[in-house]
Order: C-alpha cells, then structure tokens, then sequence
C-alpha cells in the first residue's frame, strides 16, 4: 500500500513506499482559486484546455475564456482556444394527441423549449435575450422568432405564420439565435441528431407524429387501450449552457409540452 | 546607519531599554562579566553594573523562578537560556507559573518578562543544542514567541517585548549570530505580531523563520532565474501572528510553502497551513507544502545536519517542482 509522503512521521520505522504512479490522471483536477475564478467569471472548467503543467487549468486560462466570452455575443459558448465543445443530445417521446388537433404544435415546441432554457439561464442569473430559429417543414426558408420569452404560444404562432416572419423585433432572418426548432413533419423520419450552429446552445428536433395504440384512463378510473398521438424529440445541447444537460433540459420541454397537452399550461 | 552583528544587536536593544527603564534587569548564566557564552549581552555589566545585570548558578530553574518574582513584583526581567533546549528542564515554570499568572490573577499581576534564548542548528552542536522550539512554547496559551532574522529586527523586537505586559520567547538563531546587517542609529521599537515581506513576487508565498529567511531569499534568487517569482515572508512572530500578511499574500499567489527548521510534525508551518486551509482555501492553487526537518533528532555531523536541515536548493527544488506538477 503506499503512504503518502506527508504522513511519513506518524508511521513505525521505515521509509514509506513510494506514490503509485499511475501513468494518467484519471480526472482533470482543478485548484479551489481555479474553481471560485471560474465560478465568479461564469466560465465553464469542463471544456477548457488548460496551458499549465499537466494540461492543468490555469487562473489565466479560465480569465482569457471569460474575456473570449465577454467580447462575444452573450449566448455564445464560452471556449478557450483549443477547447473541444461537447454536445450532449437526448431523445424522448411524447403524447400529443390533443395537441396535434391544434393548429401549431410547432408553436407549443417552441414555446416549450423557450421556457426550459430560461428556466436553466434564470437558474445561473444569465438571463439573456432568446432568439429562436425555426427550420421546416423541409423546402421551406428558416424563420426567426427574436425575443421569443416576451411572447406566448399565440405570439410565437403568429410570427411564424407572418409573412415577414421576424416581425418581432429589428434582427431578420440570418441573425443569430441561441435556440433552434426543426420541424420534420412529414418527412417519415421521427427525429434526427440535432446539429449545433455558431452560436447555438440548444437545439431540437422533431419529425413525424404518428398514431398508435397506448393506454388509456377509462371514465370509469380504469385502465383500457385507446388511440394516441406521439411525437419524438431530439435535443442537442452545448456543454456550455450553465447548469443544463441534455437530459434535464429536455425534460423540461417534455413537462411543458405535457402541460399544454392537458390544457394546464396557463 | 551602521554595520551591526545580530549578536551585538541583542545587547544593543536590550541596552537600549535598560538606559529607558530602570525596571528593566538581565539575568542568566555568564551573561555579566563573561558577556553571554554568544556575546550578547558585552558591554551591558558595564553599563548598567551586577545589580542589573546578574549572574546566576548553573540552574535554568533558578534563573526563570527569580525572574518570574521579580516580573511579580514589578520589575522587567530579561532572562537568559543559554540554550533553547534547555527550556526542557524548565518548563514547569514556563509553562504553569509565567504562561499562566495573568490569566490566574485575573490580570491582577502582570508577567512582564522577556527569555531570551540561543535557538537553532546548523552549527554543529548535536541533537541536544540545536532544537528549534518555537513550536513547543507556541503551544501554550499565555506565552507570546518571536524569532527575528536581522540585526535591526532584533533590536526592535526585543524592545517592544520588553514593553509588552506578558511573557515573551525571544529565540535567537545561533546561526545568525554573525550576521550583518544595516541598523538605523537611534531608538528602535517595532511591533509584536507583524511579519515582513522580504522579497515581493507573484508566483508562490514562502513563509519563513529566523535562519530559514535567508535561505528562502536565496531559494527565490534562485528561482527567479528559472522565471518563478516567489514571495518571501519573515513571519518573525509566531505568538501573535500576522495572519493579514500571510492571507493577503496567499490570496494574490496562490501557492504558500512554510520553510521550518524544526521537524515536521506539529511545527508552525502546519498551524499556518490549518489557518490558510480555514481562510483561504479559495485562494489555493495547490496544496500548501511545507519544507522541514525530517522528524529525526539534528545530527551531529556535519554532512548529515547540511542534508537533514532546509536548505536553499532544498526549498527551490520544492517550489519549482510543486509549480510544475
């Protein structure tokens, strides 16, 4: 067994064995001032590169990310240079059967997912603008929804049936957008990988609605077989997002989307 | 300004007091006719005479039990120990009787009462005449202990212990006995609990005490060619301690090392790392480490005291491999 060095006089005799040199660290250890930099700086230590000894995280490796990130715009990712961004997705499905005799299930979504990234942002004080990018159905142009926190599910209905679809705010299309919805209806794909753009955090995607046989609460309180109408997404999120992983996020977007399905989403 | 020997600035600050105080008296084994067994009490029997400055038997009790009535009963006694290690046969008193009397009395009887003591290895004198003890005394509450590292704060220590109301350990480093330095003329007092920042840097604080700083000087010379800018303390006072100093420091470096003479466990350094652990911890940016003695008596030989002790290239070494890893 070895005996770290440092308790070497409280040992009977003998010289302590030396350390195991395990050849690799297993984890990247970062320093308590690394860390409480970090945290007071709003950079994220997973994705940094560090330039110290060992590849270890340096103060000036975390203070040269946040000046990176505080002259970009405020959604993008805080990176280091050289630092590989990780991007988590997760994937759930859905029952929409209410929802797709509405008129915008894409809507739902979007506003869905706005709620689940404010509510992380809220969480970590980074609250910023969300501007949302809405792809499809395929053949049709992007549309962008700016500041789509300000707007409900009408709002964000009504953008994107307007024919200038950015009416809400100065920034038209090509602008960029910290969240994208792709709508793949009709295509017979039930969902795809959603990619990253520059600049985005979070990105979800969804295909085809399909109807299948699923269980069902009778009148009676029991159970029985009935007809619903489900939906897969897919979300993609950058480890930079504070506080947020795939998983969580998109259950979120899951948990509002079942409230607006059971009509308790005011 | 002049040229003074640490050795001649003892009797320089205690001469200092003495001519301010009558209360202040010295006693302790040849420290009158013979001038101390280090010499640093020359000149003073001649001053002052044998009324105040007094020879004693061979007996550490003696000494410390005249000296504690006499700091009863309002005299400012400044004792001798010739050597530190010696406080062993003397600790009773020290450590029942002086740390003790204020707080008993309810500050009814002050201990205004200085032992000063040769302390420290490097000079071949073995494991019986070479211990550094600050942290024995360190741990008793009641005792206050200072261990300077230059002439001018010898001077100024000594005289704001002799000011101070409660028991003072003045440990001298042996080693540093010959060494030079630059005093101001006139009237010295500095201030218990203070330390001094030698050398400023940015890179790693390093703490050190009495012979040590001059080592740490050098290991920070050394490292600077290597593109390390330490930062070396002289902590000075143990009992108080100036813990703003050390924090402050430890909060723009980063990386703190203790440079002890004395053997690993329970020395000063740990109770600075206990401190730093508490206070700073967000401040580090790795572990404290601390560069001792190994917990082994001193040796006698001289090979194997250079090699048990801190030494500059010992404490260089530490530093810049601890800010490689």
């Amino acid at each position: 067994m070895s005996v770290p060095p440092s308790l070497a006089p409280f040992l009977p005799g003998g010289r302590p064995e030396p350390r195991a040199s395990g050849g690799h660290r297993p984890r990247q250890v970062h320093s308590p001032r690394v860390r409480h930099l970090a945290h007071d700086r709003g950079v994220h230590l997973a994705g940094l590169t560090g330039t110290g000894p060992r590849g270890r995280v340096t103060t000036d490796d975390v203070n040269r990310a946040a000046s990176m990130a505080e002259s970009l715009p405020l959604a993008s990712p805080v990176a280091a240079p050289g630092a590989v961004r990780a991007r988590y997705t997760a994937v759930t499905e859905v029952e929409v059967t209410r929802l797709t005799t509405s008129p915008d299930l894409l809507a739902c979504l979007v506003e869905s997912s706005v709620r689940a990234v404010r509510s992380v942002r809220a969480a970590t004080a980074e609250v910023v603008r969300t501007t949302v990018s809405v792809h499809g159905p395929p053949g049709g142009a992007p549309r962008t929804v700016v500041d789509a926190h300000d707007l409900g599910v009408q709002g964000i209905q009504r953008v994107l049936g307007a024919s200038d679809a950015s009416l809400n705010g100065s920034e038209g299309q090509g602008s960029w957008a910290d969240l994208s919805v792709q709508d793949l209806r009709g295509t017979g794909v039930l969902f795809d990988v959603p990619v990253l753009e520059d600049g985005v955090v979070v990105a979800l995607s969804f295909g085809d609605v399909v109807d299948r046989p699923t269980v069902v609460e009778l009148p009676d309180g029991g159970r029985g077989i009935g007809i619903g109408s489900f939906v897969h997404l897919a979300l993609t999120v950058d480890e930079h997002l504070a506080g947020a992983s795939a998983a969580r996020l998109l259950a979120r977007v899951r948990q509002r989307l079942e409230a607006h399905e059971s009509g308790r989403s005011s | 300004m002049a040229q003074l020997s640490y050795r001649d600035a003892v009797a320089r600050g205690i001469a200092q007091e003495m001519r301010r105080d009558e209360r202040v008296v010295v006693v302790g084994e040849d420290i009158a006719g013979a001038g101390g067994v280090f010499k640093t009490t020359v000149g003073l029997l001649d001053e002052f005479g044998p009324k105040r400055v007094i020879d004693t038997p061979i007996s550490e009790q003696a000494i410390l039990g005249a000296a504690t009535g006499a700091a009863m009963t309002g005299l400012r006694p400044v004792a001798e120990i010739m050597f530190s290690d010696f406080f062993a046969v003397c600790w009773d008193i020290v450590v029942n009787q002086i740390a003790k009397t204020r707080y008993m009395t309810a500050g009814q009887v002050t201990m205004p009462l200085v032992i000063k003591t040769g302390n420290g290895g490097g000079l071949r004198f073995g494991a019986q005449h070479s211990q550094s003890i600050e942290n024995w005394a360190m741990a008793i509450p009641g005792l206050k202990v200072v261990t300077p590292s230059t002439a001018e704060d010898v001077i100024g220590l000594m005289a704001a212990a002799i000011r101070d109301d409660d028991p003072v350990i003045f440990c001298e480093h042996k080693g540093l006995y010959a060494a030079k330095g630059e005093v101001p003329d006139g009237e010295i007092v500095d201030t218990l609990g203070t330390a001094r920042i030698r050398r400023p840097g940015h890179d790693a604080t390093i703490l050190a005490l009495g012979m040590m700083v001059p080592r740490a000087l050098a290991a920070a010379e050394d490292l600077a060619t290597r593109g390390i800018d330490a930062e070396v303390i002289d902590v000075r006072s143990l009992v108080p301690l100036d813990t703003r100093t050390i924090l402050d420091s430890v909060a723009r470096t980063g990386r703190l090392f203790t440079v002890e003479e004395n053997p690993q466990l329970l020395g000063w350094g740990a109770e600075i790392a206990s401190l730093v652990a508490d206070e700073a911890f967000w401040d580090l940016d790795g572990p404290v480490q601390r560069i001792t003695t190994p917990h082994i008596p001193l040796p006698s030989a001289d090979s194997l005291e250079d090699l048990v002790m801190p030494s500059a290239e010992s404490v260089a070494r530490t530093v810049e491999k601890a800010l490689q890893s």
